[in-house]
């Protein structure tokens, strides 16, 4: 029993995470349309950028972000000038072979620079535990956790009470609507793929204190992700967190009582599953029937 | 009505037929062994890449986990011939069994969704398959399977190169001819219109569901079969190199360089393409071997966004032109 509760208290914890990456992937998608499957190698590349900064600095990683934050909001305005605004007027289908030619040019330019190697940072709390009603909680999975709650709530505040955010809103609702209203539509988007990255980056600097990264994780977390925003509903914030929380449970379960290594597998019946009992997701409203 | 010659005429002046004609000639140049293990590669990555298009191309139902038919296929054909004996040609049958069930699983969870919860899933089970069959095979020694040698016709193993190229190619006609039929067929215009807009489609009183789970399964059906011949030609089969995503995208690559939605357009793409990844692998090779793949990525993203049609959109164009010359000038 005391395992069990162990395993939750974990995947609550990871789950946080995991909500923060799917948070990115969730903006982009319902803002500006963008099928995005390049996310988790998006992530890869932030886990390199706060392993780089921990090797160069000799500091904590979540340091880095004073540096990465920046960087990833300018990324993410600059992928949406030269290619998302290119692609969201084309049909789906270039979106989707687009962004996965893109997340080919990052696993292999990656493995040029860095090899195939795994690479992890370790931190002077990697190796401490929180004792608490006899559980063991690791540090850096509460960090982890602690970083993604800042910024979900900071990010629905922002969502809900800047009329920047409430534009954002306007625009992933409605379109024409928001264009008809004077809303600059352009800026917004532009605004939304820098949020998106800013969630990729504070997702993967947390990632890489408790695990390692290697250029092909990238396949593995774009499934992650994808995954929990149908679970949850495409374009519900608590439905992500809530998908996120479920599918971290569940991957430590089957990874305790069952064995590590078929977790993906434990996805992909999951996915199936999901798609046919309910493929609008726990807090899905929309009708996506084709 | 035309007559049985007439017809016979018009066959033998598609273009089409004598581009594969004369890809049927290649073998016979040369008997080096290098060349013909480039062809045969090519012959296969043609037919594997003409298989995805159907469903991909044709249908525009986008699958980036081909490669599980792929693996599929050649794990079930090596499995059996390695381990229990049994002939290939036993093997080949059951993959494509396997195949067309596989195909209905996924279509049947994804194909009355938006398209790209198919593309999603296809990769998921790639991804599923690639782990469980790890699990399965590796656990204990974390070597891949070794398929013996031993020749004849029965166990499907040659001791001249030239008689795998030849499989290849008959693989390759098959799949074309079948890609030709299904165009001219009642199903493929119905697909086309699928492809072209579902709704519209679908309002005129086609099942497009059902189309699309059928082509699907003929599409993971060949795929399967490609895949038991691939790893009884390579001897060797592991888990990371028959369900590696790489196969996927090279699969759509060369259907979207040659030309989606053509039956040419695919056979061009690896003519082109086997080739110059090959160059990157043996001649540069060693550390650089990542480059061959980046070279994917950016033309992929390239071709996209700047020529969607591929280069058999190009060669139109281009005809088009030269067309429009003759009859100014």
């Amino acid at each position: 029993m005391e395992i069990f509760i162990q395993l939750i208290i974990n995947g609550c914890l990871t789950g946080m995470t995991y909500a923060l990456m799917a948070l990115g992937l969730s903006i982009i998608f319902g803002t500006l349309g963008l099928i995005n499957f390049a996310h988790g190698d998006f992530i890869m590349l932030a886990m390199y950028g706060g392993f780089l900064f921990s090797l160069c600095s000799g500091m904590d990683p979540y340091w880095g972000l004073f540096i990465l934050l920046p960087v990833a909001f300018v990324l993410g305005i600059a992928f949406y000038r030269f290619l998302f605004k290119k692609l969201i007027d084309a049909p789906e289908e270039s979106h989707i072979i687009a962004t996965f030619g893109l997340s080919f040019v990052f696993q292999y330019g990656t493995m040029l620079l860095f090899s195939a190697e795994y690479k992890s940072v370790s931190t002077d709390y990697s190796a401490n535990v929180f004792h608490i009603w006899n559980q063991y909680i690791d540090y850096p999975h509460i960090y982890g956790a602690l970083a993604a709650a800042i910024l979900i709530a900071s990010l629905i505040m922002f969502l809900h009470y800047t009329n920047t955010g409430r534009a954002i809103r306007a625009v992933s609702e409605q379109r024409r609507g928001a264009m008809m209203i004077g809303i600059n539509v352009h800026r917004i988007y532009m605004i939304a793929a820098g949020l998106g990255l800013c969630c990729i980056a504070v997702s993967g600097v947390s990632l890489i204190t408790f695990e390692s990264v290697h250029p092909t994780i990238g396949t593995h977390l774009n499934l992650l992700c994808w995954i929990i925003v149908v679970l949850g509903g495409i374009g519900s914030i608590p439905g992500t967190i809530v998908g996120a929380i479920i599918i971290a449970i569940m991957e430590m379960m089957v990874g305790y009582y069952f064995e590590p290594a078929l977790t993906t597998f434990a996805y992909f019946i999951m996915f199936l599953a999901i798609l046919m009992i309910r493929p609008s997701g726990i807090f899905g409203v929309k009708e996506r029937r084709a | 009505m035309s007559t049985t010659r007439q017809r016979v005429q018009s066959f033998i002046k598609d273009p089409l037929v004598v581009f594969i004609a004369v890809l049927g000639l290649l073998p016979l140049l040369s008997s080096h062994d290098f060349y013909l293990k480039m062809l045969t590669l090519v012959f296969l990555f043609a037919f594997f890449s003409e298989a995805w298009n159907i469903i991909s191309g044709f249908g525009k139902q986008f699958s980036l986990g081909h490669v599980a038919f792929f693996g599929i296929g050649a794990y079930i054909t090596g499995i059996l011939y390695a381990d229990y004996g049994i002939s290939p040609w036993i093997g080949l049958a059951l993959s494509g069994v396997f195949g067309v069930l596989m195909a209905l699983l996924i279509g049947f969870a994804t194909f009355r969704l938006r398209a790209f919860f198919f593309t999603l899933s296809t990769i998921a089970c790639a991804e599923a398959l690639r782990v469980l069959v790890t699990y399965w095979r590796l656990g204990s020694t974390g070597l891949g399977t070794t398929i013996p040698a031993v020749n004849g016709v029965g166990n499907l193993t040659f001791s001249h190169e030239i008689c795998y190229t030849y499989i290849a190619y008959i693989l390759l006609v098959a799949v074309v001819f079948a890609t030709y039929r299904i165009t001219k067929s009642r199903i493929g215009y119905y697909l086309l219109a699928t492809g072209g807009d579902e709704e519209a489609a679908k309002s005129l009183g086609v099942n497009t569901y059902r189309i699309k789970l059928v082509i699907f399964a003929i599409s993971g059906f060949f795929t399967a079969i490609g895949g038991g011949f691939y790893g009884i030609y390579m001897r060797y089969i592991e888990p990371s190199m028959v369900f590696a995503v790489d196969f996927s995208v090279q699969f759509a690559v060369f259907s979207i360089v040659g030309g989606l939605g053509t039956i040419a357009g695919p056979i061009l793409g690896s003519v082109i393409l086997v080739p110059m990844s090959t160059f990157f692998r043996s001649w540069i090779g060693g550390l650089f071997t990542p480059i061959g793949f980046l070279i994917y990525g950016i033309i992929l993203v390239i071709i996209i966004l700047f020529l969607p049609g591929g280069l058999m959109r190009g060669i139109t164009m281009v005809k088009d032109k030269i067309v429009q010359k003759i009859n100014k000038g």
